[in-house]
């Protein structure tokens, strides 16, 4: 894996800031930043040389500011970006609910 | 973290399977939920406990899950031990060792080319019920 910088964003605001300090953009020619959340794909993609990102900038700190929360209401579903599938699959409500997306 | 702890820390429990998140070699469990560390950077477990195969037995006595994959052959080449028994011991925790459809399916993470699939979830059994009773005491 090549050398990258890696950053904690501990807020949205935060993460936002942190990107466009880095001038993100899709040219080539400035240093490219990628999000970091579970990381399946872009850790993957990055070990393959396939991503290769100056920075990362990992943003599960966030789970605990409202992004990992899983609200279950008479509106319906709705998953933060940071749920982990395997909460989501062990959470009884959705179980119970909505079992094609617990399955 | 894979690379971490086998390469610069020397904890060779771990395996390097497949190194895509795909065949549950290199599980260990980060403040005690289990996870891929071929998957996982190790900067990002700042300040948080890793528990690698190496850190699981008390002393000379073995964790019951170590105990209990002898007791039953659960391993034949022993390449995805390590994963299975890390795996295991999070899903005993996690309450999902109840039954044996159970078992196999929060196990599937954890591939065995050997197939000593029967004898894994005998051994899960066996832990499970030695793991409630000492937390019960």
């Amino acid at each position: 894996m090549r050398r990258f910088t890696y950053q904690r964003a501990q807020g949205p605001a935060e993460a936002v800031q942190m990107a466009a300090s880095h001038g993100a953009t899709n040219s080539p020619s400035v240093p490219s930043i990628e999000y970091l959340a579970g990381g399946t794909t872009l850790l993957d993609l990055m070990k393959l040389d396939v991503r290769r990102p100056d920075t990362v900038i990992d943003i599960n700190p966030l789970a605990a500011a409202g992004y990992g929360r899983i609200e279950l209401n008479q509106h319906g579903l709705r998953l933060g970006a940071l749920v982990r599938m395997a909460d989501a699959a062990d959470h009884s409500g959705i179980k119970s609910a909505y079992p094609v997306v617990a399955q | 973290m894979l690379d971490l702890l086998r390469e610069r820390l020397g904890l060779t429990g771990a395996k390097k399977g497949c190194d895509h998140g795909q065949c549950g070699a290199c599980t260990v469990l980060v403040d005690g939920r289990r996870v891929l560390s071929c998957m996982t950077l190790a900067v990002a477990a700042q300040g948080r406990n890793v528990t690698t195969i190496e850190g699981l037995a008390n002393g000379g006595e073995l964790h019951p899950m170590q105990q209990a994959f002898i007791d039953h052959d659960a391993f034949q080449c022993g390449y995805c031990t390590p994963g299975q028994i890390m795996s295991a011991v999070g899903c005993v925790n996690e309450g999902h060792a109840e039954n044996d459809a159970d078992i196999r399916e929060y196990m599937s993470g954890n591939l065995c080319r050997c197939a000593a699939y029967p004898n894994i979830v005998d051994a899960v059994k066996q832990a499970r019920s030695v793991m409630k009773t000492a937390s019960t005491q």
